[in-house]
């Protein structure tokens, strides 16, 4: 697989389609005999070879819109095809649970615990590779994990280590070769990048951004941190408790925030020249 | 003389495995000094060396002076006395450092008894004060209240104010917003800030985020594979940094208000002192490196307004840029 750089900065690199649609998400989970809502009423969709940024703090709802897309969880109302078909659910056929992973694949946020330790990088992109590939020879299937593992950057001897050996950016890669084995049309990236070192951050979002070029996949990105979906976002998402509350351009979104959750985590977010301020709303009392 | 000094301090464990080498740094009284770097650069170990905690079977060498005293010759007494009253530390994750089953009043009272000298009534009163001054509404119901029904950012604060009432000098925070949703970090953030100055406490402020550390420290000591590398005035530090991995560091994180069209990035992996190659540990990864870079490695120099650890700072001084600057 070779990786070219053939796009440029916000000039959209969507195509008109879309791959993902999701049309009045509800998700309700019951604790201690209370229900709580934990997404309400979110729509949107995901055109082909485009970025979508998910973005919110903790309890806004978007790990439950990666996992209602997966099939993971079944939402308590509203829909979501994938490809035109209609995700259905109760689904339990291998060839079909195959057929979606072609489709969907998610990469987490913590490369220390989604990873077989048992498996180094080569095993666990070949099992990927043996289950939707079997048709092909497998001195094919060794050639494309080689050429797979070489896209992420994970050399000779670190493609056959196991993950206790391999630092969290190496560990990330694997997860990374592992979704792009199956070929997804749809990648979801949650908080993909966020337990890495900085400058291993960004080689993995340069990594990204070149693999989509390359490929034309969609990607979900979910992330808490603001800077890293302006890099990486063609279009964004802002959820708050669950429900979207603003939505646009990364550009115009960041730059000219419409809703005041927005524009409070825009001003939260530490940059140059930045001093923290405080909330009206919670205000510490004067030392006396 | 600063409140703590830190001279030359060196740490290696089992088979003389370098941890840190040599760190020498000093953080004054109503000072903010902030220690950057990633993973393996020592930073955490540094916070614990101030406490004299150390891996097991490790040597070290130098000294740590708080406030004149040297804190590795202090016996057990004295160094107890030391970390419950002059020096407080504040870790990332509150509820891994919180007793669960016991509740907010307790905790803090347990350290106000310890430390103040305070019986049951007095420590409770001060207790109710202490969340006040952090910004914790309905202060007395909340003493009886355990951390579970906590937020994180509302039991950092709860930490920040045992370490308020212990009448500590100096305040290690070890990346104590990094598990917190960016809104409350910048109200952990400005409540530190805020103590520091009005308490004229001393503050070591452990972190991955340039941008966060010099937005509340004075001085920035970027720290890589065990030692100092760059030492200076925070702002000054991030509009012209010195050393290339002070720069590389600035130039690979995203932007909030814009999009590039590639970060630069630093090849390879951060590395810790074990496995630092030979010359300047960061040579390998290093744009600017030339050969005496990979045979020698260069010495913390003074400058004009810190301490830089680079052999070619001087002819590099106009030509390292990050392409961003704190100050318009």
């Amino acid at each position: 697989m070779t990786v070219q750089q053939t796009h440029h900065a916000n000039e959209p690199r969507a195509t008109g389609t879309a791959v993902v649609e999701a049309t009045g998400l509800r998700k309700t989970f019951r604790l201690d005999h209370r229900e709580f809502v934990a997404v309400d009423n979110v729509s949107f969709d995901v055109l082909r070879g485009e970025c979508l940024g998910l973005v919110g703090e903790s309890g806004s709802g978007k790990t439950t819109v990666a996992k209602l897309l997966l099939g993971i969880e079944r939402p308590d109302a509203g829909s979501i095809t994938v490809n035109g078909r209609p995700r259905d659910h109760g689904v339990t056929k291998a060839r079909e649970r195959r057929r979606r992973a072609r489709e969907t694949q998610i990469v987490f946020q913590d490369p220390y615990t989604s990873l077989d330790p048992r498996q180094s990088a080569h095993q666990a992109v070949m099992e990927v590779l043996r289950l939707h590939f079997g048709e092909l020879s497998g001195a094919r299937r060794e050639k494309r994990a080689d050429e797979l593992l070489d896209a992420v950057g994970l050399d000779t001897r670190r493609r056959h280590a196991l993950p206790i050996n391999l630092s969290g950016g190496q560990r990330q890669r694997i997860g990374i070769a592992r979704a792009l084995a199956a070929e997804p049309d749809v990648i979801i990236l949650d908080e993909a990048v966020s337990g890495l070192d900085v400058s291993i951050q960004a080689q993995v979002l340069n990594l990204l951004a070149d693999l989509q070029a390359e490929t034309g996949m969609s990607y979900i990105f979910i992330s808490h941190d603001l800077s890293v979906i302006r890099q990486l976002a063609d279009r964004v998402i802002v959820m708050r408790d669950g429900t979207i509350v603003e939505r646009g351009q990364t550009a115009k979104v960041f730059d000219d925030p419409q809703h005041p959750y927005t524009q409070m985590l825009r001003a939260a977010a530490p940059r140059p020249g930045w001093r923290p301020e405080r909330r009206a709303a919670e205000s510490r009392p004067q030392a006396t | 003389m600063a409140l703590l000094e830190l001279h030359d301090l060196a740490v290696s464990a089992g088979r003389r495995r370098p941890l840190l080498e040599r760190i020498t740094l000093t953080v004054d009284s109503g000072e903010a000094l902030g220690l950057v770097g990633e993973s393996g650069s020592g930073k955490s170990l540094t916070a614990r060396a101030i406490l004299k905690v150390f891996p097991n079977n490790s040597q070290v060498s130098g000294r740590v002076t708080f406030d004149g005293d040297s804190v590795l010759d202090m016996d057990a007494s004295a160094l107890q006395r030391y970390r419950r009253t002059q020096v407080a530390m504040i870790f990332q994750d509150p509820f891994a450092a919180i007793n669960p089953l016991r509740s907010i009043g307790d905790f803090l009272a347990e350290g106000l008894r310890v430390s103040q000298g305070l019986n049951r009534r007095a420590a409770e009163e001060r207790a109710v004060q202490l969340l006040d001054s952090v910004g914790i509404s309905r202060a007395r119901t909340r003493l009886r209240h355990f951390p579970h029904e906590f937020s994180g950012g509302m039991l950092q604060r709860v930490m920040i104010a045992g370490a308020l009432g212990s009448g500590a000098r100096l305040i290690l925070a070890d990346e104590p917003t990094t598990a917190l949703d960016v809104s409350i970090q910048a109200e952990v953030v400005l409540l530190l800030d805020e103590l520091r100055k009005e308490n004229d406490l001393a503050l070591l402020f452990i972190t991955h985020d340039l941008d966060l550390a010099v937005a509340i420290c004075d001085r920035i000591a970027v720290m890589y594979a065990g030692r100092v590398v760059e030492d200076r005035p925070a702002v000054q530090l991030y509009d012209q940094p010195r050393h290339p991995y002070t720069a590389a560091l600035i130039g690979c994180r995203p932007a909030v208000d814009e999009r590039v069209d590639r970060l630069a990035s630093i090849p390879g992996n951060p590395v810790s002192a074990a496995t630092a190659p030979n010359g300047c540990s960061f040579n390998e990864r290093c744009s600017h490196a030339v050969d005496l870079c990979r045979l020698e490695l260069p010495d913390l120099t003074a400058e004009a307004d810190g301490r830089v650890r680079c052999h070619r700072s001087v002819e590099l001084a106009e030509t390292l840029v990050s392409g961003r600057r704190w100050t318009a």
